[in-house]
């Protein structure tokens, strides 16, 4: 579970807050974080406890918000958006060349771990489309031929 | 057209119609409250209110300042006003409730041919007064997969209307936060999360609030349509607590009890012990079907009078001095049979000997009041007893004195002291013992006349319940045909012994016990009603105890 | 020619501004913080109010009267909270100001709490701007550091702290209720107002939720002369300038500083560079997804609340999206009932059945399965979520399917007429 030095980053989380629940989705990320990208029960126990609530009700946050995974993701988790703005300048191709270079549908992860492709609603940076985030990046103005650089570049 | 203020709560408007209001209350609550249904599904007056459900549109053509507002509002979310018009019936209303029942049912599944719900189900009545009779929706449902939830309910997902009462029940109501909600959107569930079965003791009342079929009891499910069972308002006689109940039967069989409401004992809520008490009112085999006498070795079948004219008989050649005569009575005896039982010793035999056990019992404490439900006093009339001051203690000292003097006759009444060997060992011996009982036990084995009584179900009779409130039962099921109700037979042997008074009705012998009682002062028979009436003066109860929150009992 | 009009956010168009604590005192900064601490919080709520400032997030209610709201002696703290959520399909303007102008947007958060009487204000940012997050967690260090948060700044005896939260995915958290239940540590679920987050909000306190841009926008209306000049930018009840976030098939995209007096057409075509590649228009989505779709002949129209609200439209969160005459409107329609149908938190009736059901019939135009009957089914549909659901997105998710049908109703039939 959390070591020593993230449980000093989640104390400070918790001293925030006047009560321990509202550190809860903080934590959870934190926990995320910690557990390679993804949350298993063991780690939603947890939580639920630092945070004094029941387990079900970490569940249903877990569940509720779009960037809790409950499946281990790959390495490179690249989120794609397909919403408005990035659709009309070319999203939705964007996520199928993805797609086809892979080998992967999206919301599925290459065999050998690396990658992992999740369609996305709107990232917020609209003027700036097509846009994607890749684990905690952003990256703007993806062309299938910047993906293919970026997505060869990772593999190194 | 002026409002006439004969009323003594503020008032607003519902169809022209005044309704009283108490400050703070929501419209809907205060509709229902008069009798006004305005449909509806998430709203609970025991839980918090969500409005999500959306089906209590109503339009609010005056928000009691004059104008109108904006759009449809739900009743359960608008605080009632002075001055405030609402309306029901137009046409704007009627489209709300048209578009919310129709956006129910694209995913629920038509399982009302194989649904236990149907007849009671909400969503079919307004599916019948509301909708639109067919369907636009030419896409497949929502199918989610089995999942178990507990030991007394069962859930079938696809049925859920997402109108979270049962959510809310186990984090306000029992506060053991066993169900949640889960996903977003349409995926959305409100049930464990996994198979996790909920343990709380109180799950069957998750199946009454459902306004669905997706929580169902599984002691009821498949066994009989609702719209076939007869419902009698009666008490949970499976502890002190006395839960108001409806006993649900059809010919004569019992098929589940269901709680009903009384804000002063168990506000909405009945726990599964509760509910599982029905299956005694159709047990049929151990009970004792017509009056018996000892005849040579073996209890053979007599008729009343050759019973009663034994009794008497047996009694005139004993000739027994006031400490020679013993009753013993269980706590599951109602006031009036106590009350006939302890009249029946004083005027027959000038004797006190009348004797329960009072063994100690605890009620809990809770942050949840659902959790004061349950006590481990399995029996209805304790306090009846007390009140009646029969005699008894925890260690029954007393009775041990009275048993291990010369008695010649023993009545019992039930089955007090099972567990009492020594005492059975010596009252064995004894010269007349006389069982007066439901179910075959060890007192109707040793007796030399066992007169058959009544279950609760079968009889009237009023019981005090742990905090002195007096309540009612109502005949539901039919006895019988050979046995008669305690309070009759007791009376009958009275009249038999020659001794002067007689009953002939339930109320006719409350009013003697509030006349000849110190406890039941005050009262009558006619102010019990539905929800009971408390005792004027407490008696005390040595043998409570209140403890925080019991886990298991 | 139609230029930028660059006053408030100057610095997040200069590429050369630095955007430390330092950079943004040598700019000016903290001048209003100070002399907001010299007034009394009843003044600031009425200069803030005469200055007419409206929410930047989308619904456009005047902050002023938002915060004169507020519950007073309740006995419970009250609280400032910073909507950073900025999920609206086309916008990208909070980002950019929290990118570029950390400091602007925190003293402005800094003068809000003050006003409202908040000792610890919190801003909750969308978990997937983990750049802004880094940034703004350093900007609100350095400002502990340097004094100006925590204990007695500036020497006003008004002790003050700030929490960065992050949020997880969800845009429903845009929405006030959703969001403070979220902060709470739940579900991001929409409450039932009344009570109004003004008298019971963040853990029952009375608290007030304004937008990054809004809060924004305090510094320079608390600077000399600022109220009047604020006034200056648009016609009346629309003052100052805002962020435009102009994106789809304009030449030029990007977030530009305007004023609220310019015509959308010299928008388009003077800040954004016309269509490109030399496509003619087809039309304009005004204020982020959920604004009723404008045709290319509506065009001609200020860009601000009233105007816009004045022909059925909305501006909301100033998020414009432009496409042209190639863009097939029909599958427009779909990835924005997919978006609805993705992001209802499932909670009343109408909307977590209507997104899912709209957004099926718009798929069945796609496969071909199209019908007049099913175009006046789809309007029915969306229109039967308007006004009966418990928040807003049922609203923001029916506009936008209910003016796509009846303003592009031969594109549907296309779908079907050569069936």
């Amino acid at each position: 579970m959390f070591s020593k030095d993230i449980l000093t980053q989640v104390d400070n989380l918790l001293s925030r807050y006047p009560i321990k629940q509202n550190a809860l989705i903080p934590i959870l990320l934190l926990a995320q974080q910690e557990n390679e990208g993804w949350l298993t029960e063991e780690w939603m126990q947890h939580v639920a406890d630092i945070c004094e609530v029941p387990l079900t009700h970490v569940e249903g946050v877990a569940t509720f918000y779009t960037m809790f995974r409950l499946k281990r993701p790959g390495k490179f988790h690249l989120q794609v958006c397909t919403c408005v703005p990035c659709c009309l300048v070319g999203g939705t191709e964007l996520l199928e060349h993805t797609e086809k270079k892979l080998n992967i549908h999206a919301g599925h992860t290459t065999t050998d771990g690396e990658f992992s492709i999740e369609e996305m609603e709107c990232l917020g940076a609209c003027s700036f489309a097509p846009a994607i985030i890749v684990n905690e990046d952003y990256h703007e103005q993806v062309t299938p031929d910047k993906m293919d650089k970026l997505i060869d570049q990772l593999k190194q | 057209m002026p409002l006439l203020n004969e009323f003594s709560m503020p008032v607003f408007q519902i169809d022209g119609e005044p309704v009283e209001y108490e400050p703070g209350e929501k419209v809907l609550s205060a509709a229902l409250r008069c009798g006004k249904i305005i449909p509806h599904y998430c709203y609970h007056p025991g839980m918090s209110v969500v409005a999500t459900c959306r089906m209590c549109l109503v339009d609010v053509v005056d928000l009691g300042n004059g104008r109108p507002a904006p759009k449809l509002q739900t009743a359960c979310s608008v605080d009632a006003t002075e001055g405030m018009k609402i309306e029901t019936l137009n046409e704007k209303v009627e489209e709300g409730r048209k578009l919310v029942n129709e956006f129910l049912l694209i995913n629920h599944p038509l399982d009302c041919p194989i649904c236990d719900q149907s007849g009671e189900c909400t969503l079919q009545d307004y599916a019948f007064k509301y909708g639109s009779g067919k369907s636009e929706m030419d896409y497949s449902k929502r199918v989610n997969g089995w999942r178990d939830i507990g030991t007394f309910v069962a859930l079938e997902r696809n049925r859920c209307i997402q109108c979270s009462r049962c959510d809310r029940f186990t984090r306000e109501i029992t506060g053991t936060n066993e169900f949640g909600m889960f996903n977003r959107g349409h995926e959305l569930a409100v049930d464990t999360y996994t198979d996790r079965p909920m343990t709380n003791k109180f799950q069957g009342n998750m199946a009454d609030i459902c306004p669905v079929g997706a929580i169902t009891e599984k002691e009821f499910r498949f066994k009989r349509r609702v719209w076939k069972l007869k419902k009698n308002h009666s008490i949970c006689t499976g502890c002190s607590t006395g839960c108001n109940v409806t006993i649900e039967h059809d010919r004569n069989e019992v098929f589940r009890l269901k709680p009903h409401e009384n804000q002063s004992v168990n506000k909405w809520w009945l726990c599964d012990e509760g509910r599982l008490t029905y299956r005694k009112m159709n047990e049929r085999k151990s009970r004792i079907h017509q009056p018996l006498g000892l005849i040579g070795e073996n209890l053979e079948g007599i008729s009343w009078e050759k019973a009663y004219g034994a009794i008497a008989e047996r009694i005139r050649e004993l000739k027994p001095l006031p400490q020679e005569v013993l009753a013993l009575t269980d706590t599951h005896a109602s006031n009036e049979e106590l009350f006939l039982f302890q009249k029946l010793l004083k005027e027959g035999f000038s004797s006190e000997n009348i004797f329960c056990p009072f063994p100690t019992w605890e009620q809990s404490e809770s942050d949840f009041f659902i959790n004061t439900l349950i006590t481990t006093d399995k029996t209805p009339n304790r306090a009846g007893a007390l009140a009646l001051q029969i005699k008894g203690d925890q260690k029954n000292k007393k009775l041990k004195k009275v048993i291990e003097g010369e008695l010649k006759v023993v009545f019992v009444l039930g089955n007090p002291f099972e567990t009492e060997l020594e005492f059975k060992e010596i009252i064995k011996r004894t010269q007349l013992v006389i069982h007066i009982g439901i179910f075959h036990n060890s007192w109707s084995e040793m007796a030399d006349v066992v007169l058959p009584g009544q279950f609760y179900s079968e009889k009237e009779g009023t019981y005090t319940n742990k905090n002195q409130r007096v309540q009612s039962t109502e005949i539901a099921v039919k006895a019988l045909r050979k046995t008669r109700p305690e309070w009759q037979i007791i009376s009958e042997l009275s009249q038999a012994l020659g001794h002067k008074s007689s009953f002939e009705s339930i109320p006719q012998v409350f009013n003697a016990m509030v006349q000849e009682s110190k406890a039941f002062t005050g009262i009558s028979f006619d102010k019990i009603g539905s929800f009971g009436i408390e005792l004027t003066k407490n008696t005390k109860d040595p043998g409570k105890n209140v403890v925080p929150e019991m886990t298991a009992i | 020619m139609l230029e930028e009009t660059l006053v408030l956010f100057k610095n997040i168009r200069n590429p050369k501004y630095d955007k430390s604590l330092t950079g943004y005192k040598k700019t000016g900064g903290f001048k209003s913080l100070k002399k907001v601490f010299g007034m009394k919080p009843e003044e600031v709520v009425q200069e803030v109010k005469e200055s007419g400032v409206r929410g930047r997030g989308g619904a456009g209610f005047p902050t002023g009267l938002k915060w004169s709201f507020m519950a007073k002696g309740t006995g419970k703290p009250s609280y400032l909270v910073a909507n950073a959520d900025e999920s609206e399909p086309g916008t990208c303007k909070d980002r950019e100001l929290m990118l570029k102008d950390p400091h602007l947007f925190l003293e402005g958060l800094m003068i809000g709490s003050y006003a409202v009487g908040c000792h610890h204000a919190y801003v909750y940012v969308r978990g997937e701007f983990f750049p802004a997050i880094k940034i703004l967690n350093a900007a609100v260090d350095e400002l502990y550091a340097d004094g100006l948060l925590g204990h007695d700044p500036l020497g006003s005896g008004f002790n003050l702290d700030i929490t960065i939260h992050t949020g997880a995915g969800a845009y429903i958290c845009g929405e006030e209720t959703a969001l403070l239940d979220s902060l709470e540590g739940k579900r991001g679920q929409p409450r039932v107002k009344p009570p109004f987050p003004a008298v019971s909000g963040f853990n029952g306190c009375p608290t007030s939720v304004n937008n990054v841009e809004t809060l924004a926008c305090l510094p320079f209306i608390f600077s000399d002369g600022g109220v009047e000049s604020f006034k200056s930018f648009g016609p009346q009840n629309n003052s100052g300038t805002h962020l435009v976030s102009l994106s789809g098939h304009v030449n030029s995209p990007g977030v530009y500083e305007l004023r609220m007096d310019v015509s959308m057409k010299d928008i388009i075509y003077e800040i954004g560079g016309g269509i490109r590649n030399g496509k003619k228009l087809k039309g304009v989505i005004p204020g982020g997804s959920s604004s009723p779709v404008m045709k290319a002949d509506e065009i001609d129209v200020l860009y601000n609340f009233d105007d816009l609200a004045k022909i059925g439209t909305m501006m909301g969160s100033a998020a414009m999206m432009v496409f042209d005459e190639d863009t097939d409107v029909v599958k427009l329609l779909h990835r924005i009932t997919r978006f609805y149908a993705h992001e209802s938190c499932g909670q009343c009736t109408p909307c977590r059945e209507g997104t899912h059901w709209s957004r099926l019939i718009v798929r069945d135009f796609l496969r071909g399965n199209g019908s007049e009957e099913k175009l006046e089914r789809l309007d029915r549909v969306g229109g039967n979520m308007l006004g009966t659901t418990l928040c807003a997105l049922g609203d923001a998710a029916a506009m936008p399917i209910q003016s796509f049908v009846n303003k592009f109703p031969e594109e549907f039939r296309n779908y079907y007429a050569t069936a």
